[in-house]
């Protein structure tokens, strides 16, 4: 065994080209430095546009061409604006969704290996990486994104694949449910000091604003007022809950906007309410301990873990508890799944980082040497692994690996 | 006028397939072609904060997160805060019945009001720095997990070296390796499944505590139902970001922020590693040490009127041509032709110098970006001018000379509308074509480049074929 191998790694992890950990967004990116117990940014994932010269979000594209220009321009931010480090000879570690488009992953290794000339890559997948946040190699990570909500349960550190969930309710849903509300109900205030309905004043609410009113006015309300509230809406003899106050929103410089107590607490029930097919993030949870062998069930219910910013909405990780117990105890899991205690971890960073902190722990250790991709060998291919390739993931070559 | 100036209406052709005007657009003088931000690598050079202009050195960039000591912007708006100092009466230190004036500062922004003291920080007895620090609250637990998991990777890393240290030592065994559960297999699969688990021998584990989850999570404050909204109390997103570690959620939890420092770039050209910009390391300099813009060194092509373009008919489009090298330049405009047989025109002309690039690069291997498609498709048929013209050098001194000084070019009329120190107009006969809304010509730029960078081994000029499209304007249907 060479007896310099242990200096040589050591070198290589405290050396000054500290490994570049990105976690790209739908709506936001967090990007640092490996070993770092906080991402240095965290940005809007927009990038403008060089046809029009419009600010658009990264992963609005029509082709290939406009994607790989669009995340070109974006890195490129990310390291002379924020990260100010070379990329060259560098590596990177992508957090990545395992349920991430493989276009988007091809697209950004080609950019990351072509354009920047990084010296490796490594992508792990961000549901398993939380976890190191922790300190545990068990639970049923459910992230709640911008664009939806993806649930993998992890067991001993190995994803149980077969067994995911997705469903495309996130802070988008929430947002189009706040404007749809707002637009029916809300009243403000122009200029002259009259008052309108703020449907005669605009056909659709800028996304920004419906953002600030969502994170700085809403909540997610309890499951004993929302089933109250639910009640009333087919009974009207079912007496309401009292609706919290309202707020006053300055909008575009021009009106003030009259939030309705109601539509704070409402917005985000959109979540919450049964889809066609009757599933909810609640029966994600419960789908997904269904779908696991049947001894890691109930370990797997007493390590749930949530993440992602809408899951730091207030009240939001409250609800999804209480509303997994209560599915748990109706008629149709009471007896296929006995689980008596459901809990929750507090990881030790805020919700919408903590894949990211999970990558800046992993690339921090000599793993990444071992486990990534090097430029030479992609530009050899131009292909990166991927678990949905057969041509990588055949039993052969795993049991190459096992041997 | 304006269209005079209207750079973006002539654009080139760059080496990578995308078309730029010649202000965004460099010349490697040893590759002899051209690059745009898009073809070359960019470098940090030189870290500054935009506030103090202060240089800072990476190393000391890492340690401060890319953050400048000194200075601080407003947490609230973002705009630079700037220390205030005023006086408060402090009990005197030898006798504590007498009060004497003490000066203290604070942080106050020109733009919101926003003040350290309006979060309850404590003035400062020095007018620079003093500021304490926010922590991060998870420090401890995050450290023991970094180790913990560094130790867990090392252990792998070793355990894969064994691996193959011993396979390679028991190859005569190693058809019963195939056939039967290998040991190790066996150990690995019945101990644990994890990747990162520890296998085997437990005792290389640093101290790490995981984390136990609750049964119950902390849920709404109960006032949520009846508080009032102050919203100038709740924090933006923008100011939640703009810390990333707190993120916090009311104003009164703001802290001040130190400003992030920028960087000054440059470029490298990819294929022969010279530096196509590289700007002055002070900080306040907005001088480059190298700076190889196109329009220092390829001739510069500009519309001299707009034109009214008329659907078929045939019309004058007049188009300037300035040299700017020192060199007199021999230029032809010829017919644009569509990018395969284009690039073989340049490698024609670029054939002799190949040895040149390559001599300098040595061993380099090039990593190539993806080539890029831009519409290349000419909305307007042209007849350019036949023969060749000469550039004259440019002359600064030119200008202030009252003389025509160059009237030494024998000019084909037919070629040369007109002639001015090293500027030379020609003429395009443009015929756009039917139901086209706006016309686009293109030719190639042909023109005899005189090589700067001194080599014994080839002749000085190099011929060079630039690609130019052309926007010459809408058409208006006849």
């Amino acid at each position: 065994m060479p007896l310099y191998e242990g200096l040589g790694g050591i070198g290589l992890i405290n050396e000054k080209n500290t490994t570049v950990v990105l976690d790209i967004g739908s709506a936001y990116t967090k990007a640092g430095f490996a070993g770092e117990y906080g991402p240095r940014v965290i940005t809007r994932s927009e990038v403008k546009c060089r046809e029009t010269g419009q600010t658009v979000p990264v992963f609005q594209y029509k082709d290939q061409d406009e994607l790989r220009h669009h995340l070109v321009d974006f890195i490129h931010k990310l390291y002379f604006r924020c990260l100010l480090v070379n990329p060259k000879d560098r590596r990177v570690v992508v957090v990545e969704n395992l349920l991430c488009p493989s276009l988007i992953r091809n697209v950004l290794s080609k950019v990351l290996f072509r354009h920047y000339e990084v010296l490796s890559v490594l992508f792990v997948p961000s549901h398993l990486v939380a976890l190191m946040t922790l300190g545990i190699s068990t639970g049923l990570v459910l992230d709640l994104g911008h664009q939806e909500a993806t649930l993998m349960p992890i067991y001993e550190g190995v994803v149980v694949f077969h067994a995911w969930q997705a469903l495309p309710l996130g802070g988008r849903v929430i947002e189009s449910s706040l404007s749809d509300l707002l637009l029916d109900r809300a009243v403000a205030v122009t200029q002259d000091g009259s008052e309108h309905r703020l449907s005669t004043l605009m056909k659709d609410m800028p996304d920004k604003c419906l953002e600030d009113i969502k994170v700085r006015t809403c909540f997610v309300t309890t499951l004993e007022r929302s089933s109250r509230l639910q009640s009333n809406k087919y009974d009207r003899s079912v007496e309401p809950p009292p609706p919290p106050t309202s707020v006053s929103y300055p909008l575009e410089g021009r009106h003030i906007l009259t939030v309705p107590g109601t539509v704070r607490e409402l917005a985000a029930e959109s979540l919450f309410e049964r889809d066609q097919d009757g599933l909810t993030l609640a029966t994600m949870i419960l789908d997904a301990l269904l779908k696991c062998p049947l001894d890691t069930r109930p370990k797997l219910a007493e390590n749930l873990v949530i993440l992602g910013g809408t899951a730091s909405m207030k009240g939001m990780k409250h609800r999804i508890l209480a509303e997994v117990r209560a599915a748990a105890a109706s008629e149709h899991y009471r007896h296929n799944l006995p689980i008596a205690s459901f809990k929750l971890h507090h990881p030790p960073a805020k919700d919408n980082y903590v894949s990211w902190l999970g990558g800046a722990i992993l690339g921090a250790t000599e793993a990444v040497m071992l486990r990534s991709l090097p430029r030479d060998q992609y530009l050899v291919n131009d292909v990166v692994p991927d678990w949905c390739n057969l041509s990588f993931n055949t039993c052969e070559e795993r049991d190459e690996k096992c041997a | 006028m304006a269209h005079l100036f209207q750079g973006h209406r002539i654009r080139l052709l760059c080496s990578c397939g995308l078309l730029k005007s010649i202000t965004a657009i460099y010349f490697c003088r040893h590759c002899l072609k051209l690059r745009c931000s898009n073809c070359v690598s960019h470098e940090v050079d030189t870290l500054f904060c935009p506030n103090c202009l202060e240089n800072m050195p990476s190393t000391e960039a890492r340690l401060k997160k890319n953050r400048c000591a000194n200075c601080f912007d407003c947490p609230s708006c973002g705009h630079t805060l700037s220390t205030r100092a005023t006086s408060i009466q402090t009990p005197s230190p030898e006798d504590p019945s007498k009060t004497v004036a003490r000066k203290v500062y604070y942080l106050a922004c020109t733009s919101c009001r926003w003040t350290t003291r309006d979060v309850g920080l404590k003035d400062q007895t020095v007018a620079t720095g003093g500021w304490v620090e926010q922590d991060n609250e998870h420090y401890k637990h995050l450290q023991s997990l970094l180790e913990h998991y560094r130790s867990v990777a090392q252990h792998e890393k070793l355990e894969r070296e064994k691996k193959r240290f011993s396979h390679r030592k028991s190859s005569y065994l190693s058809l019963s390796d195939k056939y039967s559960l290998p040991s190790t297999l066996g150990r690995k699969t019945l101990t644990s499944l994890s990747p990162f688990a520890h296998k085997g021998d437990v005792s290389q584990s640093s101290e790490m505590t995981p984390l136990t989850a609750t049964s119950e999570v902390e849920g709404l404050p109960e006032d949520i139902f009846t508080e009032e909204v102050v919203l100038s109390s709740v924090t933006t997103m923008e100011q939640r970001l703009s810390s990333p570690e707190w993120q916090p959620e009311r104003t009164a939890d703001l802290y001040p922020l130190h400003k992030h420092i920028l960087v000054k770039r440059s470029l490298r050209c990819r294929h022969c590693e010279h530096n196509l910009s590289k700007p002055e390391y002070n900080p306040s300099s907005i001088k480059f040490k190298i700076q190889l813009g196109a329009f220092y060194h390829v001739p510069e092509v500009r519309m001299v009127h707009q034109v009214e373009l008329k659907s078929g008919v045939e019309s004058n489009v007049q188009l300037s041509l300035c040299n700017p090298t020192p060199h007199d330049m021999t230029v032809a405009l010829l017919p644009f032709v569509p990018e395969a047989s284009d690039i073989t025109l340049q490698k024609a002309g670029e054939d002799s110098v190949e040895g040149s690039s390559l001599s300098t690069s040595g061993l380099v291997r090039v990593v190539e970006i993806p080539a890029e498609k831009t519409d290349l498709f000419p909305t307007a048929d042209v007849a350019l001018p036949q023969g060749q013209l000469i550039l004259a050098a440019r002359d600064d001194t030119a200008e202030y000379d009252d003389q025509e000084s160059s009237p030494s070019y024998k000019d084909d009329p037919q070629v040369v509308a007109w002639r001015r120190a090293n500027k030379v107009g020609v003429d395009l006969l443009v015929t756009p074509k039917p139901d086209a809304a706006y016309g686009r010509v293109g030719f190639v730029l042909r023109y005899d480049y005189t090589n700067t960078v001194a080599t014994a081994s080839e002749s000085r000029t190099v011929t060079l074929n630039i690609p130019v499209m052309v926007d010459v304007g809408p058409i208006t249907q006849s």
